[in-house]
C-alpha cells in the first residue's frame, strides 16, 4: 500500500510557512515478528491541528505511543522541536513541552481534584503560582464544585476532564490527545471541541480519534492510517470524500 | 489499585496539619513523659522497646503507605544500625558518633541498593522480594562470622552469639542519664517525636506531595516531569535512615545486637505491626507496634505455648475484619458524624 499525499506539506498546505515542532522520519515498529508500523514520514507544524484517524488496528495508537515517547522506534527517528525524544526518559520529554491526554485517564485516583491540579502545576510553577493556576483551570473546566472530592470518586467524563487540567497546567507546546470524547456525552463532547480549538491558539495538537462527527468538527488537517502506514494526508472534506479512505475505513458501516 | 487506594489511604496527607492534629501530639507527648512517673522499670523498658520499634514501623509505613513501596527489608537498615553502632563505638569509644554512624551508614547503603532497585525500574513486587532476600543475605552472612578471623577493627563479630557489652551514650542533660532506663526512655521518644512530626511536615511539603502522586500514579507524574526514580530514591534512603536510627536505639536499650535483627521473624514482625496498625497513617504503625509487643508479651506469660501460631491468626482475623488497618477503620467510623455535623451546618 502505498502513500498517497493530496495536501499535507506541500505548498499551499495549511500553515506551511510555520516551523516543524513535532516531526516523525522513516519511523517503523516492529513487535516481535509483527510489524504495527512502517515507514512513516510525519511532521506537525507550530500552531497545526491535526487528526489521525483509521480503522481499528491500524496502527495509530502505536504511532501515538512512540510520537509520546511512551514507546520507541525500532527504526527511524521522532524529533521535538528538532531533537529525538526516542531515546529520552518520559520525564524529560515533558520537560520539553509535551502534553500527553491519555485514552484511558491517567489520573492520580486517590487525590482530590485539587491535589491532582495543583501536583500538575507545580512541575513548572511555584506554590504560590501553582495554586493559583490550579484555581483558574478549576473554573475554566467546570471542576470547581468537585475540587475537594476524590478523583476516583467522580464520574468517567469528569476524570477526562481532570486529566485535561493536568496536561493544560504545565503550559505545553505540543498536546497529544488520545480519543478524548470517548465516553463524553454530547455536551462534554461539545465542551471538548471548543476546548481543543481554544488551546491550538497556544499549542500545536494533535488528536487520534475515532469518532468522525468529532473530528469534522475540530479536524483542519486529516491523516489517515492503514495497515501501519499513512494513507493520506488531506483536509477533512478530501478524507471523506476520497474512495480509497471510504473502502478502507468510512465503507465499513461507519457514519460520516 | 483504585480501589484500595481510595479507602485506605489517607488523602488529605499533602494539607498542613491542623491544630487539632497538635493538640493530640501534645497531649500523647505529655502522656509518654508521665511514664516514668508512675511506671516502673520494666513497664519503661517495655515501652521504650515500642517506642524504638515504632520508628522501624514508622520507616516502613511511610514507604508503603505514601510512597506506595513494600520493603518487605527494613530490617536491613535496622540491623545496619545497630551492627554500625556496636562496631564504631566500641572501636572509637566515641558512642556519639557511632550513634550518628548507625543513621548515616544505613542511608548509604540505602542509597547503594535502591539506586539498583529503582533506577533499574524494577517492579514494585521485584523490590519487595529483593529487600527481603538482602536482609536474609545479612543474617545469614552475620551468623557466619563466629570465628576469630571476623573482626572488624578490635570487635568480634562473634556470629550467633551477637555482640554485648555496647556503651551507652555517655550523656547527661540536666538530671538526666541518658545511660539510664529512663534515659533511654526519653531519648526513643524524642526521637520518635522528631521523626513523626518530621514525616508529617516533610508530606505537606512538595517532595512530599511529589511522593504521594507517585504512589497514586507513577505514570502521570512522569508525564508531568517529574523523575520519579530521584523521588522514590530520596524517599528510599530517607526510611532507611530511620531504620538505622531504630536500630542504633534498640542497641542503646538493649547494649546488645544480634544477627536476629535482620532475621525473618523480625522482617515480618514489622510487615504484620504495619497492617494492623493500617499503613496509610503515621499513627498506626506506632499503635499496631505497641498492640502486638504487648499481645506477645501477654500470650508468653499465660502460658499459651503457640505464640507465633496465636499472632499469625490474629493477624488474618485482622486483614479480614479491618483490612484498612485499625487506625483508618476507627478514623472511617467517626467520619460519618463529623460530616453529618457539617452538612448540618450548611
Amino acid at each position: 500500500m502505498s502513500t498517497e499525499r493530496i495536501a499535507g506539506d506541500g505548498p499551499g498546505g495549511p500553515r506551511s510557512a510555520e516551523a516543524v515542532i513535532l516531526e516523525a522520519r522513516g519511523v517503523e515498529k516492529r513487535f516481535g515478528g509483527v510489524r504495527a508500523l512502517s515507514g512513516i514520514d510525519f511532521a506537525l507544524r507550530q500552531g497545526e491541528l491535526r487528526c489521525l484517524i483509521g480503522p481499528n488496528g491500524a496502527g495509530k495508537s502505536t504511532f501515538f505511543k512512540l510520537l509520546s515517547g511512551q514507546l520507541k522506534p525500532t527504526e527511524g527517528d521522532i524529533l521535538f522541536q528538532g531533537q529525538s525524544i526516542s531515546g529520552a526518559q518520559q520525564h524529560a520529554i515533558a520537560k520539553r513541552g509535551m502534553g500527553i491526554k491519555n485514552q484511558v485517564p491517567t489520573v492520580l485516583d486517590g487525590l482530590s481534584v485539587d491535589e491532582n491540579l495543583w501536583l500538575a502545576a507545580r512541575s513548572v510553577l511555584n506554590a504560590h503560582e501553582a495554586s493559583e493556576r490550579a484555581d483558574r483551570i478549576k473554573t475554566r473546566l467546570g471542576l470547581r464544585a468537585a475540587s475537594r472530592k476524590l478523583v476516583g470518586e467522580l464520574a468517567h467524563g469528569q476524570r477526562q476532564w481532570v486529566e485535561i487540567g493536568m496536561v493544560i497546567a504545565r503550559d505545553p507546546k505540543v498536546i497529544l490527545f488520545d480519543e478524548p470524547a470517548a465516553g463524553m456525552s454530547d455536551e462534554e463532547t461539545d465542551r471538548m471541541v471548543e476546548l481543543i480549538r481554544e488551546l491550538n491558539e497556544q499549542a500545536a495538537i494533535v488528536v487520534v480519534e475515532h469518532d468522525m462527527a468529532f473530528i469534522g468538527k475540530i479536524a483542519r488537517q486529516v491523516t489517515v492510517f492503514h495497515q501501519g502506514r499513512i494513507l493520506m494526508e488531506g483536509t477533512f472534506d478530501e478524507v471523506v470524500s476520497n474512495q480509497r479512505v471510504r473502502d478502507v475505513y468510512l465503507g465499513r458501516g461507519q457514519d460520516t | 489499585m483504585n480501589g484500595s487506594s481510595l479507602t485506605g489511604f489517607d488523602a488529605h496527607a499533602g494539607q498542613r496539619p491542623g491544630t487539632s492534629w497538635w493538640v493530640a501530639v501534645a497531649a500523647g507527648v505529655l502522656l509518654m513523659l508521665a511514664v516514668p512517673v508512675f511506671g516502673d522499670m520494666a513497664m519503661q523498658l517495655d515501652l521504650s522497646l515500642v517506642l524504638i520499634l515504632s520508628l522501624l514501623a514508622i520507616s516502613m509505613g511511610f514507604l508503603w503507605g505514601y510512597v506506595g513501596i513494600l520493603s518487605f527489608g527494613q530490617t536491613i537498615f535496622f540491623g545496619l544500625g545497630g551492627y554500625t553502632y556496636a562496631i564504631v563505638s566500641l572501636n572509637t569509644d566515641m558512642a556519639g558518633f557511632g550513634f550518628l554512624m548507625a543513621i548515616v551508614v544505613p542511608m548509604l547503603f540505602a542509597l547503594l541498593l535502591g539506586y539498583f532497585m529503582i533506577f533499574g525500574r524494577i517492579s514494585d513486587i521485584y523490590l519487595s522480594v529483593i529487600t527481603l532476600v538482602v536482609t536474609l543475605i545479612f543474617e545469614k552472612g552475620v551468623r557466619a562470622t563466629s570465628g576469630p578471623e571476623y573482626v572488624i577493627g578490635s570487635v568480634r563479630l562473634n556470629g550467633q552469639n551477637g555482640i554485648p557489652g555496647l556503651p551507652g551514650l555517655p550523656v547527661q542533660i540536666g538530671p538526666l542519664d541518658l545511660q539510664s532506663i529512663e534515659g533511654i526512655f526519653y531519648l526513643a521518644l524524642f526521637f520518635l517525636f522528631i521523626v513523626y512530626v518530621g514525616i508529617r511536615l516533610f508530606l505537606a511539603s512538595t517532595t512530599g506531595r511529589v511522593l504521594v502522586g507517585l504512589r497514586e500514579n507513577e505514570n502521570r507524574m512522569e508525564l508531568l516531569g517529574y523523575d520519579s526514580r530521584m523521588y522514590k530514591l530520596f524517599a528510599f534512603v530517607i526510611a532507611g535512615g530511620i531504620a538505622g536510627l531504630a536500630g542504633g536505639l534498640y542497641a542503646l536499650w538493649g547494649s546488645f545486637v544480634g544477627p536476629e535483627m535482620f532475621g525473618l521473624n523480625q522482617a515480618a514482625m514489622v510487615v504484620i505491626w504495619v497492617i494492623v496498625g493500617g499503613r496509610a497513617t503515621l499513627l498506626g504503625p506506632i499503635i499496631g507496634t505497641l498492640l502486638i509487643q504487648y499481645l506477645t508479651t501477654w500470650l508468653g506469660t499465660v502460658g499459651v505455648g503457640q505464640v507465633t501460631l496465636t499472632l499469625g491468626f490474629i493477624l488474618i482475623v485482622c486483614v479480614l475484619l479491618f483490612p484498612q488497618g485499625l487506625v483508618p477503620t476507627v478514623r472511617n467510623l467517626c467520619r460519618p458524624l463529623v460530616l453529618n455535623k457539617r452538612e448540618g451546618v450548611q
